[in-house]
This record gives C-alpha cells, sequence and structure tokens, in this order.
C-alpha cells in the first residue's frame, strides 16, 4: 500500500511538474477506457458511437484535432487505475469514456474525483458511481441506465402496466446486485408491497438450485418476477421456471444480454415467461423513425441502417448521445479567452464546469438533453446523470432471438 | 625320470593314475580359462551397455520423481492461482489482502513451499507469504522479476519457466503461474521451494551424486558437467537432472560379477569333471590297479601258502588235485608229484573214516558249498591223523566255479584230549543227576524232567509218590547196611516196573517219585503203584535175615484237571499222607475231594496269618472255683478265633494248620498280651481275678522272646499259671526246657501240669519238673459217678499230689454231683461246665460279678 502511495504520489508530482506545453498544437485526446478483449463488443459498440459523433464535428474540437485512444483494461481494476495515472500525466488526454463494467470506475473513484479525472460513462449502471466522493468534486458523469432508479422502473412496469400482484426476485449475489435489491425493495415499499419470494443465487448455479428455486417461488405463487442475473445462471433459471410450467412474467436487468443467450433459453421459453429485458429506450426512438438515429446509423454504414445490425447497439447509441453532450460542452467551454490559456488539468475544469451548464439543448437518439446534467450539490443525486427513468424501455427478444421494443 | 616313468608304454597303475589325474587337470585349467576368456569377450559389452542403461534407468527415475515432485507444485500453484480472493486481489476488485491471508492461511501446503508471492499484472508484488524462515531465498532478484514479467506478458513458453538456485540448503526453485482472469492473464502467483536433493536422488551405488541444474544454462555452458554425467531434462521446466556415475562401484559391480560367473562355471566344471574323474576312474584305472592286485595278491597267497603250516590242496573242477603244499606233503607223505591228478578221498580216506563225514563232504562238494569238519586220514605208511578240514569252491572274477581248495590241519592229539574231558564230563553230569546208592535218576534229575515237561503247556503228567513204611525200623533195627539194601531193592523193582518212557527217581532218604511216561492217566498210575506194592511188600533175605516193609502210595495226574505240573508233586504228597492215615501199605490218588480239602487248608491258613495280623483271636476264660468255698480261684485262658467271615471258632478248628504255619507261638503270644490286658482292666473295675493260667507248648516255654512279654506278679496283682501238657514229661525234657522252666518259677510264674492222666506220664518226670498245680484230664473226671474204679483211681492220684505238695485242679466238672464227688476226694479248685463255661471277658465281668459262692455252695450242700 506505501509503494502504491508513493507511486501515486510521484506521478503526480510529475503531472504537477511538467508544464503541458504544446497542447494547443498537438490537439486532444479523447481515452477509451474498457474492456476491448472480454467485452469487446460493448467497447467497440461504444467506440463506434463516440467517433460517429466524432465524425460529425469533423474530428476537431475548439480548433484542435481530436484523436480517440483505446484504452483497454480487460476488467482489471489495477489496469484501469493505470489509464487515469497515465490521464494525469497526460498533457493532451481531455476525458475518459468508459466501458460497459462498473468496477473499474468504482474502485477508483476517489482517485478520479481528486485528480481531476474527467469521466463520462455511457453504458456502466451502478448507482454510487456518478454520486461523487464527501468533500471532493465529482468528476463523472453518465448517460446510461442509473440503477439508483432503474428499481423503480421495474416495479412500476410491473405492477402499474402489467397488473403483477405477486412480485418475486431472483437476485445474482454480488454487491451491484445487493445494492439492487435496495431500491426494488424499497419501490415495492412505496407500493405497501413486498416481495413473495426472494431468491438469492450464486454464479455458475447448478440444475438442482434451480429446480428449487422454481419450486419455491411456484409456492409463493408469483406472477411476477424481477431478475438481476448474468446470462449464464439466468438461461437456466428462465429454462426451469419454463419445464416447471410456471405461470410467470419475467422482467430482467440487462445482463442477461450477451453471448449465447437466445441459444440457451428457447423463443417458445422466452413467450412463455413474457420476458422483458431493461434497455434505454432506443428502440423506441428507431421505431419512431427518430432521424438523429437514423442519420448516426447512416454515417456509420449506409448498408447498416439498423440497429439490430449493430452487436451492443446500447453502446453505440449512449456513446454517440454522451459525446454529442461532450462535444456541446466543449464548445460551449472553448470561444472563453481562459480556454486558450489553459493548461490541460484547467481545460478539463472548464468542461466539467460547462458539462454541469449546458446552454442549448442536445439533440440525442434518446432523447433531447435540455439540459443533460445539473450542477452536483447536496441534494442534487441525479445531478450527472442524462438519463432519468422516463429514459427506460422494457424489450423483448423476437422468435430470431433479435432485441425489438416491448411497447 | 618322472618324465620317462609318466611316458613309458609300461606303467604300473600307479603311473596309469598319475596321467589319468594329470591329464584331467590339464583339461580341467583349459576347460575354465577359456569358458572365462569367452565370457569376458561376450558379456564385456553387454556388461557396458547394461551398465549405461542402469545408470539411464536412474536418471529417468530421478527425473520422475522430481517431475513427479513438481507437478504436484504446479497443481498446487494452478489451485492457489484459480482462487477467487487471489484473481479479486490482483484484478483491483479487492483492496485488501485479508481474504487472500486467509485463503492461504487455509492451505495445507507441502514442507519443501517456502514461499509464495502474488503479483499483479504489471508485477507489482501485492502480498508474500514466507514458510521456511530459516533458510535464505537465493530467488530474489532479476530471475524472479523476469519469471514474472515473462508469466504475466504471456511469453512463449513461458510455463516452462523456473527460476532456479543452489546452495548449501538444497536446490531452491520458483514456479510462477498466471493468474486468468476470463481467460487472459491478470497476475502472477509464484512459489519458491527448497527441494532436498539429498532426500529426492538418495545416494546408492549406481550415482555418486544427482543434482538439479537449469537445461538451459547446461547447454549454454553456463553450468558445467562432468563428462561422464548424465543429464535427463525435464519435459515440463527448464530444469534438468544431471547424475554422476560412481564408475568405480559400477565398474566393481561389473567385475564381481565376471567373478561370480567364472566361479559359478568352475563350480560346474568342477563338478563334471568330478563326474569323469569318478567314472573315468572306475572305468579305466580301476580294473588296471586290480588286476595288479589280483596278481600281487596271488603271488603273495602263493608264498604264504608255501609256508604255512596247515596243509594246502587245491583241485579242479573235476576236483583232482593240481596243487599241494609242503605242510600237505609232511602230513600225507605224499609228494606234490603223487598227488597231483589224485582224487583226495581216495587218496586220503580208509575204512575207519566215518562214513557219514564222507558223505557230508561229497553233498557239500556236489553243491560246490563251503564245510568244515574234521575227519580221519591214512597218510602213505597207512598210519591215521584225524585233520580239521575246511574246503571252499573257488570262483574266478566273474564267479565261474573252477575248483576246490582244502586247508586242514592236524588235530589227533587236540582230539584225544577233547574226547577225555568229554567223558569227564558226562561222568559229572550222570553224577550230578544220579543218585549214587540206587542209580535212580534223582530229585534234580526228576525236576529237570518236570520242568522239560511244563514247557510245553498242552503236555500232562502223571507222578507217583513212594514213601516206604517202618523203613526207619529197618535201618535202626538191622542196621544201614540193610536200609541200603532195602532201598536198591526197591530202586530194581521200580526200574523193572516202569517202562522206558517212564523216569523214576530217588528223591530223599525212603521217598520215590516215578514220572509216567507222557499220556499215562492217574489210573494207569495206581496200577503201577499197586503192582509194586506188591512187590515191596513181599519179605526180602538180606544176610540170612528176612526184612518186610511196606509202602504209601500217592498218585496224582494232570490229566484229572485238578493241579497244574507245577504242583503235581505237592497233590501227589497230598495223597500219600492220605495213604498214610488210611493205615498205610495202600494206593490214593488225588482226587477232586482230596484236592478240596488241601484247597480249604491253603485258604484257612491264609486266613489265620491275616488274622494274625488283624489280631481276631481272643481269650476265652473259664472261671476256676474253689472245691469248698465255690469262690472264684482263677481263671484258664482258652484261645478262640473271632473270624468276620467264619464266625467264632474253637481252637481245633485251626490249631492244627496253625501248628503246620508255625503260627501257634505268634497266637499265644497274642492272647497272652490280650488276656492279662483285659484281666488288669476287670480288677481296674473292682472285679479279682486271683489267677490266670494260660496253656503252653513246650517250644512256646522254649523260646526265649516269650520272656520280653511276662509281666511280673507283683506288678499284675494276679497269678499267672502256665499249664504244661503231660506229654512233655515224656517227650520234652531237655536242658533249655528246663532252664526256661525254672526261669519262669523265678519270675513267679506257676506251672500246672495239664491232662494229667491222659497218657503215660512218669513219676520220675513229674518231679523233675515240680508243679505247682495237677490238672486231672477230664477222661478221668467224666466216668467219676458211675465206676468206682475211676473213683479210687483220682484218689490215688490226690494222694500222690497230695504227697508231692500239688495242688489238684479237676476239668470237666460237668454236674454238681461231680463237685460234690470230687470235693469229697479232696481236690482244690474245680473247673466245669457244671459251674462256668468258657466266656469272654464281657460275660466272665458280668458272671464274676454276679457270683455269689455261698446260694452255689449251699446248692452242692443240697443237692449233696
Amino acid at each position: 500500500m506505501f509503494a502504491k502511495f508513493v507511486t501515486f504520489a510521484v506521478i503526480g508530482v510529475f503531472a504537477w511538474m511538467v508544464p503541458p506545453a504544446k497542447a494547443a498544437e498537438e490537439g486532444v485526446e479523447f481515452y477509451i477506457a474498457a474492456d476491448f478483449l472480454i467485452s469487446a463488443a460493448a467497447a467497440q459498440s461504444i467506440e463506434l458511437g463516440v467517433q460517429t459523433a466524432l465524425d460529425e464535428v469533423g474530428n476537431a474540437l475548439a480548433g484542435e484535432p481530436v484523436r480517440l485512444i483505446r484504452m483497454d483494461h480487460r476488467s482489471n481494476v489495477k489496469r484501469a487505475g493505470r489509464t487515469y495515472q497515465t490521464y494525469v500525466k497526460s498533457d493532451r488526454a481531455l476525458a475518459i469514456i468508459g466501458g460497459k463494467q462498473s468496477p473499474p470506475y468504482l474502485a477508483h473513484k476517489e482517485y478520479i474525483n481528486s485528480n481531476g479525472v474527467l469521466k463520462l460513462l455511457p453504458w456502466s449502471a451502478a448507482g454510487p458511481v456518478t454520486r461523487g466522493n464527501d468533500g471532493l468534486e465529482n468528476w463523472v458523469f453518465r448517460l446510461s441506465v442509473d440503477d439508483a432508479q432503474s428499481g423503480k422502473f421495474f416495479v412500476e412496469q410491473a405492477i402499474e402496466k402489467d397488473g403483477c400482484a405477486r412480485v418475486a426476485f431472483f437476485l445474482l449475489n454480488t454487491g451491484w446486485v445487493r445494492a439492487n435489491q435496495k431500491s426494488l425493495t424499497a419501490a415495492l415499499a412505496e407500493r405497501g408491497m413486498k416481495s413473495t419470494a426472494t431468491e438469492f443465487f450464486s454464479s455458475s448455479i447448478g440444475e438442482a438450485t434451480a429446480v428449487s428455486l422454481a419450486a419455491r417461488t411456484k409456492r409463493s405463487q408469483a406472477d411476477c418476477a424481477v431478475m438481476l442475473s448474468n446470462w449464464v445462471d439466468g438461461a437456466l433459471i428462465l429454462n426451469t421456471l419454463h419445464r416447471a410450467d410456471l405461470d410467470i412474467r419475467i422482467y430482467s436487468h440487462w445482463g442477461i444480454i450477451g453471448r449465447a443467450f437466445t441459444e440457451h433459453v428457447s423463443d417458445e421459453s422466452r413467450r412463455a415467461l413474457h420476458l422483458k429485458v431493461l434497455q434505454t429506450c432506443a428502440l423506441r426512438q428507431e421505431r419512431a423513425g427518430n432521424p438523429i438515429l437514423e442519420q448516426a446509423l447512416h454515417r456509420v454504414s449506409p448498408e447498416k441502417a439498423a440497429l439490430k445490425d449493430l452487436r451492443a447497439a446500447t453502446g453505440f447509441v449512449h456513446g454517440y448521445d454522451l459525446t454529442r453532450v461532450l462535444v456541446a460542452a466543449i464548445e460551449q467551454a472553448a470561444p472563453d479567452d481562459d480556454w486558450k490559456s489553459a493548461d490541460i488539468t484547467q481545460k478539463r475544469a472548464l468542461v466539467r464546469n460547462a458539462l454541469e451548464r449546458i446552454e442549448q439543448p442536445v439533440a440525442g437518439i434518446l432523447n433531447t438533453y435540455d439540459p443533460p446534467f445539473h450542477p452536483f450539490e447536496p441534494g442534487a443525486v441525479n445531478a450527472y446523470e442524462a438519463l432519468g427513468q422516463q429514459d427506460l424501455c422494457f424489450a423483448q427478444f423476437s422468435s430470431e432471438g433479435q432485441l425489438e421494443d416491448a411497447g | 625320470m618322472l618324465v620317462d616313468t609318466l611316458f613309458s608304454r609300461v606303467a604300473n597303475s600307479k603311473v596309469v593314475l598319475l596321467r589319468f589325474w594329470g591329464l584331467l587337470l590339464v583339461v580341467f585349467v583349459l576347460a575354465v580359462s577359456s569358458s572365462a576368456v569367452a565370457f569376458w569377450m561376450t558379456a564385456t559389452p553387454f556388461l557396458e551397455k547394461e551398465r549405461e542403461g542402469v545408470i539411464t534407468s536412474q536418471a529417468t527415475r530421478d527425473v520422475h520423481s522430481l517431475e513427479a515432485k513438481l507437478e504436484r507444485f504446479r497443481v498446487l500453484l494452478e489451485f492457489v492461482s484459480h482462487a477467487p480472493p487471489i484473481v479479486d486481489a490482483v484484478m483491483g476488485y479487492v483492496d485488501s489482502t485479508d481474504a487472500i491471508q486467509e485463503f492461504v492461511g487455509r492451505l495445507k501446503l507441502p514442507s519443501e513451499v517456502s514461499w509464495v508471492r502474488i503479483y499483479d499484472a504489471f508485477g507489482e508484488e501485492l502480498v508474500e507469504f514466507n514458510f521456511d524462515t530459516e533458510a535464505q531465498n537465493p530467488l530474489v532478484g532479476a530471475p524472479l522479476v523476469d519469471l514474472v514479467q515473462n508469466t504475466n506478458e504471456e511469453v512463449e513458453g513461458f510455463e516452462r519457466h523456473v527460476v532456479f538456485a543452489r546452495d548449501d540448503a538444497g536446490a531452491h526453485i520458483a514456479m510462477a503461474s498466471p493468474v486468468l482472469f476470463q481467460g487472459f492473464t491478470e497476475g502472477v502467483v509464484v512459489v519458491g521451494m527448497r527441494i532436498d536433493a539429498d532426500a529426492l536422488f538418495p545416494a546408492n551405488e549406481i550415482a555418486k551424486d544427482t543434482y538439479i541444474a537449469k537445461s538451459s544454462a547446461i547447454s549454454a555452458g553456463i553450468t558445467n558437467v562432468p563428462e561422464d554425467a548424465i543429464v535427463v531434462p525435464l519435459s515440463a521446466t527448464d530444469l534438468s537432472v544431471v547424475l554422476l556415475p560412481d564408475t568405480e562401484v559400477i565398474e566393481a559391480a561389473g567385475s564381481e560379477l565376471l567373478t561370480r560367473t567364472v566361479g559359478a562355471l568352475s563350480l560346474v566344471l568342477i563338478i563334471a569333471f568330478a563326474l569323469f574323474a569318478a567314472l573315468g576312474r572306475a572305468v579305466l584305472v580301476e580294473p588296471h590297479r586290480r588286476l595288479e592286485q589280483q596278481k600281487k595278491s596271488l603271488a603273495e597267497l602263493a608264498a604264504v601258502a608255501k609256508r604255512a603250516n596247515d596243509a594246502f590242496l587245491v583241485t579242479d573242477s573235476a576236483g583232482r588235485i593240481v596243487w599241494t603244499n609242503p605242510a600237505f606233503e609232511k602230513l600225507s607223505g605224499y609228494s606234490g608229484k603223487e598227488a597231483q591228478g589224485q582224487k583226495p578221498g581216495a587218496l586220503l580216506q580208509g575204512s575207519d573214516t566215518n562214513a557219514d563225514t564222507v558223505e557230508e563232504i561229497r553233498t557239500a562238494i556236489r553243491h560246490r558249498r563251503p564245510i568244515k569238519t574234521e575227519i580221519l586220514n591214512y597218510n602213505k605208511d597207512g598210519g591215521t591223523y584225524w585233520v580239521s578240514l575246511g574246503i571252499s569252491p573257488l570262483r574266478n572274477e566273474q564267479g565261474e566255479f573252477y575248483g576246490f581248495m582244502a586247508i586242514s590241519h592236524d588235530v589227533t592229539h587236540e582230539r584225544a584230549q577233547r574226547e577225555a574231558i568229554l567223558s569227564a564230563k558226562r561222568e559229572i553230569e550222570h553224577q550230578a543227576l544220579h543218585d549214587s546208592l540206587t542209580a535212580l535218576p534223582n530229585r534234580r534229575a526228576l525236576d529237570i524232567a518236570l520242568q522239560s515237561r511244563s514247557q510245553d503247556p498242552r503236555a500232562d503228567a502223571t507222578v507217583v509218590r513212594i514213601d516206604l513204611d517202618h523203613f526207619k525200623y529197618v535201618n535202626d533195627t538191622l542196621g544201614h547196611a540193610a536200609g541200603d539194601f532195602v532201598l536198591c531193592e526197591v530202586a530194581n523193582i521200580l526200574r523193572e516196573e516202569t517202562k522206558s518212557e517212564d523216569l523214576p527217581a530217588r528223591v530223599g532218604g525212603d521217598e520215590f517219585v516215578i514220572l509216567l511216561g507222557a499220556g499215562k492217566t492217574s489210573e494207569d498210575g495206581r496200577v503201577v503203584a499197586e503192582r509194586m506194592l506188591e512187590r515191596i511188600q513181599q519179605p526180602k533175605q538180606f544176610e540170612k535175615k528176612t526184612i518186610r516193609v511196606g509202602a504209601s502210595f500217592g498218585v496224582a495226574s494232570t490229566l484229572d484237571g485238578l493241579v497244574p505240573i507245577g504242583q503235581l508233586i505237592v497233590g501227589a504228597d497230598a495223597a500219600l499222607y492220605e495213604a498214610k492215615d488210611n493205615g498205610r501199605n495202600t494206593v490214593c490218588l488225588y482226587t477232586p475231594q482230596l484236592h478240596h480239602t488241601v484247597q480249604g487248608r491253603r485258604s484257612l491258613a491264609l486266613e489265620i496269618r491275616r488274622a494274625i495280623v488283624n489280631e481276631e483271636f481272643v481269650p476265652f476264660y473259664q472261671p476256676q472255683f474253689d472245691a469248698k468255698t465255690h469262690e472264684i480261684v482263677g481263671v484258664e485262658t482258652l484261645v478262640r478265633w473271632r473270624s468276620p467271615e467264619l464266625g467264632l471258632m474253637a481252637p481245633n478248628a485251626f490249631l492244627p494248620i496253625a501248628e503246620q504255619l508255625s503260627a501257634v507261638d505268634e497266637i499265644d503270644a497274642l492272647i497272652f498280651r490280650k488276656a492279662t490286658r483285659e484281666i488288669s482292666e476287670l480288677r481296674q473295675q473292682g472285679i479279682i481275678i486271683p489267677k490266670l493260667s494260660f496253656n503252653v507248648t513246650a517250644q512256646r516255654v522254649q523260646n526265649p522272646d516269650m520272656f520280653l512279654d511276662l509281666p511280673k506278679s507283683s506288678e499284675t496283682g494276679y497269678q499267672i499259671a502256665f499249664e504244661v501238657l503231660e506229654s512233655v514229661l515224656v517227650e520234652e525234657q531237655s536242658d533249655l526246657f528246663n532252664f526256661s522252666i525254672d526261669r519262669l518259677r523265678d519270675m513267679g510264674i506257676s506251672i500246672e501240669i495239664d491232662d494229667f492222666g491222659s497218657g503215660h506220664a512218669s513219676i520220675v518226670g513229674l518231679m523233675h519238673l515240680r508243679p505247682d498245680v495237677m490238672k486231672i484230664d477230664q477222661q478221668l473226671v467224666l466216668p467219676l459217678t458211675k465206676s468206682e474204679t475211676i473213683r479210687g483211681l483220682l484218689k490215688q492220684i490226690v494222694g500222690m499230689a497230695d504227697l508231692m505238695g500239688l495242688k489238684v485242679t479237676a476239668e470237666g466238672v460237668e454236674t454238681m454231683e461231680h463237685a460234690r464227688i470230687l470235693t469229697k476226694l479232696g481236690c482244690d479248685t474245680l473247673q466245669g461246665f457244671a459251674f462256668a463255661k468258657p466266656q469272654s471277658v464281657e460275660d466272665l465281668r458280668v458272671f464274676a460279678k454276679d457270683w455269689q459262692p455261698e446260694q452255689s455252695a449251699l446248692l452242692r450242700s443240697s443237692t449233696g
């Protein structure tokens, strides 16, 4: 620990000593700190969204060229930490755009906030990431599902829209999920309800566990269940529920999407269980013929004119919208006199400041952000959240296994 | 010289043997040495190959054990590197190392593990565990950093990477394993271990030293290995096992193998050659040796025979003489030439030669059997001489008969001596078994005959026992010459009246026994006996005097089934006594009745013996009374046998047998002991018996032992009297008897004459004995009441006693009438049934207690 501290301190001193000379001449860099190996599809999708938005502005901002740099942390928190150190030392890196996972940002939140790392999250959903540290400035902005709010959405949709009377929870036993359980329970409590069954399960459960889970659920007479799981365990549970012939509706977080979920859970099962998956509302926008989406897709590839053609389309949509917001903020900050004389650290601060106070509405795929963020002040817990409950939608799988808006 | 001998064509058996052994030895040495060379040439390459193989396989084994050990570490390492706490830590999900500490703490690590270090993806050490605090860790530094880096970077072949160092504490090896997340390296776990090479590769005969080295270092020449070292790389790592073979030991083992093989080969050859030697000797050398031996023996034999004192004679198979020795010539008088071609029998035997012996010799020759005998020969001059002759058939090696050899020597003189001794012996033997007077067989001859007869359990025997009557009279009256004449006459009668198969014998002075021939019955015996009796009874003339004798005969036979041969004489004796009891001059058979009596007597004798031991004889007392006052003045002690089986018996039932057994003295002594004790006891009870009298025999009086038991009158308080039979006065008047009587009298014992008047006692004898009391026999008392004569006689006897100062006791006082008369006649003491019967001590006690003399006297007077 001491060694680490020393390393960080030395790096900090270097950062302070090295003058940000020639910064203007060489343009700025955006890091994409994501897992380009394990979650490559998501990372690349984000990168595509960001790049598409930057293409729209000619890959230049405030008269300076913008360069995207992949910082592959491979979900390794420590490697992510190195990225932040590199960023801090860099005289060109202006912002870091995150990837799918939350831990690399959660673990280093304090470092991020104390070292002024401008961090923008297009996918990770963990609630606390954007809620800052006591006594420090908050530097983490998000345009994605916020699990602090998704619980409420699940409950609202299930009970009010679909008329569920008895709601069960199927929860993977991880820190992320346990945090979400609180918001789910709170949302039910608001309606004077309790879960009829709360089933925690470990990662990589066996069939026996799944069968007994199904049996208990049946006994609980639940008519709906909210499931927070990875795809492997989620698939097993759903197949088991279907085989047990449970008449139940499943509302799942997006954790089940990916890899071979649809290959393992048949269309029949999916339909029988009325499986709905949490998403932002891009699909609805696409169905609604959102022109911005169409443009963006067209820019990516004229032939690929639909979200379904993109792998992990969420990353593209959120990356695109978030970059548009970032571009707007830079454009708003750059005309200022300070900008020209500012070193990279100051520019980061200027951009953060601009993000809090974007004056012109920013049109995006999911929304027109007016404004996307607010100054982070006591009580304003959602200030750095670009999306709210209203931006959440449920999707369902088509018979071919493609996600489509659940309407 | 030796060489000449060895190779000369003419050789004796010794030389042959020497040649044989020499050749054998040379061939043996050649065989062993050529085998050794052959083995050496063929085995050496094989041994070398084998040696290489052994070393290589040892090295391979060592490699396998090291690989196995490393594989265990690798498995452990993989397990550790996959552990979630470690993944979480290297991934940075968990900042604290507490979970790792806990996880590693729970692991059961092998003792060789000295440390574990965990690094993140950037080679930064997260945590370190040191288990081996004693040993230095020589692995830290650049090599370890390289290991971690190579592992993190997944450099090709990184899985083979190990860090290796050696120091005094052993071989230190560090192995690394990547910590994978979703299949990608995100950190490194390094395990350091210390391997005790001595324990892993224990020193043995093959390896001088075995150690671990880095393969790359060896190939790069950084680590030098000796030229003869075997280097075997490990498959999974950059390590090699270096084995330094212990060439000396291996070579020593090789040469030992050679030595042993040659040794074994030699042993096998020795056995083979020994077999050959044994067979060779038997087949080649031995016959040669034997032939030589035979030759030598024959020559020696001929020399011996020539010089021998015995006469030698050899014939051909047809029995004609072919050779004789000088001793033969001397003995027979024939020269060798004269004898040659002759038949020995025709040459040497003559008219007096025993024909049986000649026949015996002929038979033996016919059957070609050896024979040894004595024969009378004739010499050339016609003189005879005896020879001890041994004839043996001669056979060659193959056992074929080719003639006879006769060896003889002169035994004429020896024979004469032997004959003299034999005739003397025969004379002695005859004397031993015959009576010299009558020339009849004696008792010993009879015993031998009976003995030999009894050997056969089926044999029977009948004997006649003869005893001359009144022979003593002949001897006494006519002298011993007459007696001897009678005995010879009787012997002649016995000889003449018996058959040859009968055996008459004189067994004592006038006693004869005839053992009849087998199969003859007691009835046959009686016939013979009666015939003899008739002849014996006839008067005989001796020196112009006529002698008459008679004889009693007892006959017993085993054929009657009463007695076995051993008891036959006893049975005949019993029959003889029976004959004598029947009035002599008669013949009695041992009949079943007689047998029964004898048996009864015998069993009674046994009973008496037992009764003496058990003290079954008891005293009975017959009281004696004062003739005037009728007071009890004494008791006569009488013996009774109180037998548990036979009841109470009077003396006449057992005394005759007891006399035969010489047991009377013992019985008397017993009765004396009991009676004195009982009368003393009565006295203590206040019953006073003034006198206790016993019947004693003359023998008992003379038995010195008797005096030992006698109490003194002063001690007993009553008088002891001994009653001696009247017949003693006639028969026994020896000095010892008189001395003993005096001695008794000195001891205060009174002497009474018993049964006076029953025999012919002399007054002189009576005076000589000087008894105290005279007891008148009841034969005189009983007729008293009816015979005036008897009364007169008694009056005279009482008067005589009175004259001699003797008291008179009358026995057999049957009635009070008797008592009255006897009292009147002057008798002092009365004893009889009129007063009291003999009775036991218990009865006596009651009787004496209740006796009232006054009433008795009154009765007497009233009846009188």
